[in-house]
């Protein structure tokens, strides 16, 4: 090797597990980001090759994937392991090769089908706030950088799913956990603020329903 | 030698060589890109990546050492592969529109698009966060977002130059090439030796926009001293020995090019000093005045020994006029072995050195001995005295006959062509004050006509004399005017009042005396087929009086049809670039054929007339001068503290002097620096087939 970089840089993933505890294509992502952002600069695959791995992966998070993608990234994947000039690049590119190998499947549907089993890249889920756990403290609505959330004192909030960019700061700023992904199905939830204990609990378990993407 | 097979072709190799260089040596082309002949080998770009025997992997040639019976091959598919793919990646995040690049059609990417075929097509471009980070210069032009990172300039500074001031930077999650807190480089340890431009494979780094002549070869363009020198001397190698001390050497260097140095030094217009790169940043070296302290302080005079004289030729030359032209002329011609006689109207020789430039600018006794040095390497005859009204007496007794009278006749605009008994040319007034002639009265007034620095030499003389109000008129504004600055300077200094953008309407005489001129303040003028064509400001008339007018507006060669020689409506001598004229066997060289020119022109002018000359007698024309051997250079320069806030120095001592020439771009180690050979050169065999893409 021609440069010192170690692999130690690269975030530690569980690459044995299940593709709904561990999106590979994020996986991929976050190493290859991370490959790229610690390279030295001068060694064109360690640079530009992990770089533009990972705008391309980047893509296939966002729903922005095409078909011939998934070709190219093992192209480029395989030239960075054989000729990358540090361990940092290699062993990234080598563990990007063996998410695709050993989960292929899961690759073709974020490809195809823009679906990630486990909801971690964006454009596989949507964000929603459960009328039936909501309290309506409005620790969601000032956690939102987008001001995506309506609903005021003793109202359930609602999620404008047009202006939400997917961020999940309102995840984590919520204390009862009331807010949480929907993949291809789609829960029931109130079109406008509504208030809280109003919303049919009778509905709240069989009310999800699978909606039609957009577009599909 | 060492022997081994490139794409089933047997070739040598040199010892030392890496099998890149064993390739390309060889005639096979193999693409590269951070590869460069001056810098060590990398391996980074992966364009060189070959298929040797025996290896696993495919390795990058220009890390490979050829050994004996190495089988290579640099054109299989998972070479091509590789490179095509590292190709593709760098183009990502470069800009797309060639066409708008300076670099176009000389960028080293663009020819290996061309020989891949690559585009941009099948990968993501990437925009990168710092691609706009680099402040360009009056010297160093950045255009970042061209580059590509094969780290060449990097290299280039630290290795080649032990400078070090460009780096491989990161911000944003980005590598990029820059200077430490991406400052520009003034603010660095900068040398700007443009090493960094020179290596550079694309339109990243480039020299200033109009930093150098345009029209000339560019390993000359890139030394503009010595590009700027009519006699092209080695300004840089006498600057450095100058710096070190080394006197003589610094003066054989010169002397190689010229005659007449300490003249120089003392008035020569240096040309080089306005062209020095140095003077992009803050003012040019002193070149003139580290010639001068090379010369006053040259205790050996080593070039001496080293001149040759030819056994007489037989032939016999004549050259009239004694001034620094003719003079050079003769020196070279009798060195060549020709017996020479120089024709000098006035009793002493040195033409304009002696009766032209005011002493105060250049003493007697240093013109003397110039021209006793060229005497005392090779004597020959100089006539004084000998006023030469008809050449063609000249053209029957001698061989060759070289005219170099100069420009000796003032010409006046028509406004001027009363016989006033107090106007004066301003040509014929600086050789008054030089032959001691009571010129100008004391405590009069003197209006001189014209901007160029006979003007000059004319009103400051006058000042000097006695006079009391002294001014210059001059059509052209301040900032246009002809004389060099520093007289333009001086002159205010000593009082002289300069009026710019004026013209005189009329004289008004008084019994064939002039009393005053009718001025009008100029908005601009040409010349046109009616001669100058002035448009003026209505309502600025004006009238000045005055004791004395001195009309500096030009000077013509003074001969007539009489004389022997055609003479072209300008009033000058005809002759073509080997100073031959429409007389076969006489030349003419210096200000007669040029017009008023400098000390230097008419050197590096007599030089070549000489080389010709010499031609035309059936000698070989060679003149040149070898005084000193040239050592190799280190191409290291290392840092200098302060290096871009050293100021300009008096050069009076060799501390000073020292100081001075450090100062120095080092500009000619630049044409040291191998120039990268695209795949189309014909050092290269032809490809059959450019790509199996």
């Amino acid at each position: 090797m021609r440069c010192e970089l170690s692999a130690d840089l690269l975030p530690t993933f569980d690459l044995g597990a299940d593709p709904v505890s561990l999106c590979p294509v994020s996986a991929s992502l976050e190493l290859m980001r991370r490959s790229a952002e610690n390279a030295c600069g001068r060694e064109v695959f360690c640079r530009e090759g992990t770089r533009q791995v990972a705008e391309i992966l980047s893509d296939i998070t966002a729903g922005r994937g095409q078909s011939e993608d998934l070709e190219l990234v093992e192209e480029l994947c395989q030239l960075t392991a054989d000729n990358a000039g540090c361990e940092l690049a290699a062993t990234a590119a080598g563990r990007v090769l063996r998410l695709i190998r050993d989960h292929r499947d899961e690759w073709e549907q974020h490809l195809r089908r823009k679906r990630c089993a486990s909801l971690t890249c964006v454009m596989s889920f949507t964000v929603y706030i459960d009328p039936a756990t909501c309290t309506a403290t409005g620790a969601c609505t000032t956690a939102c950088p987008e001001q995506a959330i309506t609903g005021g004192y003793g109202e359930i909030h609602v999620i404008d799913v047009d202006r939400c960019t997917k961020c999940l700061a309102c995840l984590s700023a919520c204390p009862t956990d009331a807010i949480r992904k929907a993949g291809p199905i789609k829960p029931r939830v109130p079109m406008a603020p509504v208030p809280v204990g109003s919303f049919g609990s009778e509905d709240a378990e069989g009310g999800m329903r699978r909606r039609r993407r957009r577009g599909e | 030698m060492i022997n081994l097979v490139i794409d089933g072709r047997i070739v040598e190799a040199v010892e030392g060589r890496n099998l890149l260089e064993a390739a390309l040596d060889a005639g096979i082309y193999v693409p590269h890109l951070c590869a460069h002949p001056d810098l060590s080998s990398r391996g980074s770009c992966k364009l060189c990546t070959v298929e040797v025997e025996g290896n696993a992997k495919p390795v990058q040639a220009c890390e490979v050492t050829p050994t004996e019976g190495m089988v290579v091959r640099t054109k299989t598919p998972a070479v091509e592969k590789i490179r095509n793919v590292a190709l593709e990646l760098v183009l990502a995040p470069h800009p797309k529109d060639c066409t708008s690049c300076r670099a176009y059609l000389n960028c080293e990417l663009q020819a290996l698009m061309q020989y891949t075929g690559i585009t941009h097509s099948r990968l993501r471009s990437i925009d990168k966060k710092t691609a706009n980070i680099g402040v360009s210069d009056n010297v160093v032009s950045k255009e970042m977002f061209r580059c590509i990172q094969c780290g060449r300039c990097v290299q280039a500074c630290d290795e080649l130059r032990g400078v070090g001031v460009l780096h491989f930077n990161h911000a944003q999650g980005e590598a990029y090439v820059g200077t430490w807190g991406d400052v520009s480089l003034s603010e660095t340890d900068c040398r700007f030796c443009s090493a960094c431009v020179e290596v550079c494979p694309t339109g990243a780094i480039m020299d200033a926009p109009g930093l150098f002549a345009s029209g000339v070869p560019k390993a000359l363009a890139v030394v503009p001293c010595r590009n700027g020198c009519p006699a092209h001397t080695d300004i840089p190698l006498y600057l450095q020995l100058a710096g070190d001390g080394r006197y003589a050497d610094s003066v054989s260097v010169f002397r190689e090019k010229l005659t007449f140095p300490l003249s120089l030094g003392y008035v020569c217009s240096h040309a080089c000093e306005s062209d020095c790169k140095r003077g992009k940043i803050d003012f040019p070296i002193s070149i003139r005045e580290v010639k001068r302290f090379a010369v006053e302080n040259d205790t050996e005079e080593s070039w001496k020994q080293r001149t040759w004289v030819e056994p007489a030729s037989g032939k016999r030359v004549a050259v009239v006029g004694g001034g620094p032209a003719g003079l050079t002329g003769a020196f070279y011609l009798a060195r060549k072995g020709h017996a020479v006689t120089v024709l000098e109207r006035m009793p002493k020789a040195g033409g304009m050195l002696t009766y032209g430039i005011p002493k105060y600018r250049l003493p007697q006794e240093v013109v003397d001995a110039e021209v006793d040095t060229l005497l005392q390497v090779v004597p020959f005859d100089i006539v004084t005295d000998s006023e030469i009204d008809d050449i063609a007496g000249l053209t029957a007794e001698y061989d060759a006959v070289l005219v170099a009278v100069g420009a000796q006749a003032g010409r006046r605009p028509t406004t001027f062509r009363g016989s006033w008994a107090n106007a004066v040319n301003g040509v014929d007034l600086c050789r008054d004050f030089n032959t001691g002639q009571d010129a100008v009265a004391s405590g009069s007034t003197v209006t001189v006509y014209g901007g160029g620095n006979v003007a000059f030499d004319c009103a400051r003389g006058a000042k000097r004399a006695g006079a009391r109000t002294v001014r210059i008129l001059c059509l052209e504004p301040a900032s246009a005017m002809l004389a060099d600055a520093a007289e333009l300077r001086e002159a205010i200094a000593e009082g002289i009042e300069i009026i710019n953008s004026v013209a005189v309407t009329a004289v008004t005489e008084v019994d064939g005396l002039v009393t005053g001129l009718d001025l009008q303040r100029v908005q601009s003028f040409h010349f046109g087929a009616n001669g100058l064509e002035l448009t003026c400001e209505p309502g600025s008339e004006h009238h000045v009086s005055t004791d004395l007018l001195v009309l500096a507006t030009g000077q013509g060669a003074g001969f007539g049809q009489g004389f022997g020689l055609p003479v072209r409506p300008n009033g000058l001598a005809a002759a073509d670039f080997d100073c031959a004229t429409a007389v076969s066997g006489v030349f003419a060289v210096g200000d007669v054929v040029t017009g008023t020119k400098t000390v230097i022109e008419a050197i590096a002018g007599a030089r070549r007339a000489a080389s010709s000359i010499d031609r035309f007698l059936g000698g070989n024309g060679n003149i040149e001068d070898h005084f000193f051997d040239r050592e190799e250079r280190d191409p290291s320069l290392g840092i200098i503290p302060d290096f871009s806030s050293m100021t300009r120095t008096d050069c009076r001592t060799a501390a000073a002097v020292a100081d001075e020439t450090s100062r120095c771009l080092h500009c000619e180690l630049r044409p040291d620096i191998e120039t990268v050979k695209y795949w189309t050169d014909s050092a290269y065999l032809p490809l059959k087939v450019v790509s199996t893409r």
